[in-house]
């Protein structure tokens, strides 16, 4: 990573439903600026005929966001007890992005292991397959010592309609 | 749309327009009404959820909903309010599921909840479009479970029941054999037609049988009956049922 990357600050969330044969840990990376709020719970409604990733959909100031389930996204198994949860608000771009640009937002339901870490200098890119994980949803992936890093892209997530089966759950 | 039904199904708050609604009825007066038994009602939460109906909270309702074809008859946990005027409609979420979008083509905000807009139409060629018969529940199935010779199991605010043939059993054996006639049921069913004999049942509830004078067709009658009541239950409800009959003591 560069020079300015590993000044940026990032938002990890580790992903706690697919580690590595127990020696790596997994994290979920976002900027600062798409990370817009951090809840402890929501108020989750359904919707009709959504797909297991589809958690239900929510009302955040004033706008009806779909909420994600982040690592059923990416299809990572659910052996056990998920844990407790947290929910983050998600934008696509930046605050900085420029004027025009649209923007996509949702809430992502993550765990609890959310932490803002400085970008880790001298991760690697590695293949998304090295990591487990589809590429057409990643931005990229990184790893660095025991740590794997993925940086989703949240553009093709939210609009990605061919990963939306219309088949219901 | 001057105005909506706000329903509650399950976890959905759904409004139907004023002007599609023909009749509602308080689920009492429905199982009562001269409607016949083969009326198919439909569930929206468990048509939503692609799940087999549960057996509706004891005081539902159901509204006769106009269609372009005909009427569709709504089996609902509750009417929230009526008269209500749509006024801030949203626009659909990212990843809002196509068939959502035909059977609940808008969505509008009231008092800081969301709430679908059913459409009586496109919820019919959904169901057509799928083929399948989840949220489906017959009259005959309500009025059966809701039977005044049924004896209640104990829990919670939904009553599941299972009737009592006329040569009464005592209670703790028939409650057994319900139990035990779920289990089986619930071991067999992804094989196709399930069809439980009195041979099957195990020794001690045979000596019973014939210890309280039970004929094996009054027997075999409770089993049938048993298993036919399974095919309109959730699977979650029968365990729970099965756990709760096999509580009994002999």
């Amino acid at each position: 990573m560069t020079q300015a990357a590993q000044r940026e600050k990032v938002v990890a969330v580790r992903a706690v439903r697919q580690e590595m044969s127990g020696e790596s840990k997994l994290f979920f990376l976002f900027t600062a600026g798409q990370v817009e709020e951090v809840l402890s719970e929501i108020t989750l409604l359904p919707v009709p005929f959504a797909p297991s990733f589809l958690a239900g959909m929510s009302l955040w100031r004033g706008q009806l966001l779909p909420v994600i389930d982040l690592e059923e996204c990416f299809s990572f198994s659910a052996d056990g007890s998920p844990g407790k949860v947290r929910f983050i608000v998600v934008r696509t771009g930046t605050p900085e992005s420029a004027a025009g640009e649209k923007v996509f937002r949702c809430v992502l339901r993550i765990s609890e292991d959310i932490h803002s870490i400085n970008a880790p200098d001298g991760a690697v890119a590695v293949s998304s397959e090295h990591v487990g994980v589809q590429s057409s949803l990643v931005r990229g992936t990184y790893q660095l010592h025991d740590e794997n890093y993925i940086v989703p892209d949240l553009f093709s997530i939210l609009e990605n309609r061919q990963s939306v089966k219309n088949e219901p759950r | 749309m001057e105005s909506i039904y706000l329903i509650q199904s399950g976890d959905y708050l759904l409004g139907i327009d004023t002007a599609a609604v023909i009749t509602t009825m308080a689920g009492e007066s429905c199982l009562k009404s001269e409607l016949e038994g083969e009326t198919i009602l439909l569930s929206p939460a468990s048509f939503f959820n692609q799940k087999k109906t549960a057996l509706p909270p004891a005081e539902f309702f159901v509204l006769e909903m106009e269609t372009t074809a005909a009427t569709l008859l709504l089996l609902v946990d509750k009417i929230v309010a009526e008269g209500i005027v749509p006024s801030h409609f949203e626009s659909f979420p990212s990843l809002y599921p196509e068939l959502a979008r035909q059977c609940c083509p808008e969505i509008i905000v009231h008092n800081d909840r969301p709430v679908l807009l059913l459409d009586g139409t496109g919820l019919e060629d959904v169901r057509k479009e799928l083929g399948n018969d989840y949220g489906e529940v017959s009259l005959a199935a309500l009025r059966g479970s809701n039977s005044t010779d049924s004896i209640p199991l104990p829990h919670s605010n939904r009553e599941e029941t299972i009737a009592q043939p006329v040569e009464k059993l005592d209670d703790t054996l028939f409650k057994k054999i319900v139990s035990w006639t779920i289990a089986r049921y619930l071991d067999r069913r992804d094989g196709g037609s399930v069809a439980i004999n009195i041979d099957e049942l195990p020794l001690e509830y045979q000596q019973l049988m014939q210890l309280q004078g039970v004929s094996d067709t009054s027997l075999q009658r409770v089993i049938d009956r048993t298993v036919h009541k399974c095919g309109n239950f959730q699977d979650v409800v029968l365990e729970k049922l099965k756990d709760k009959t096999a509580g009994a003591n002999l």
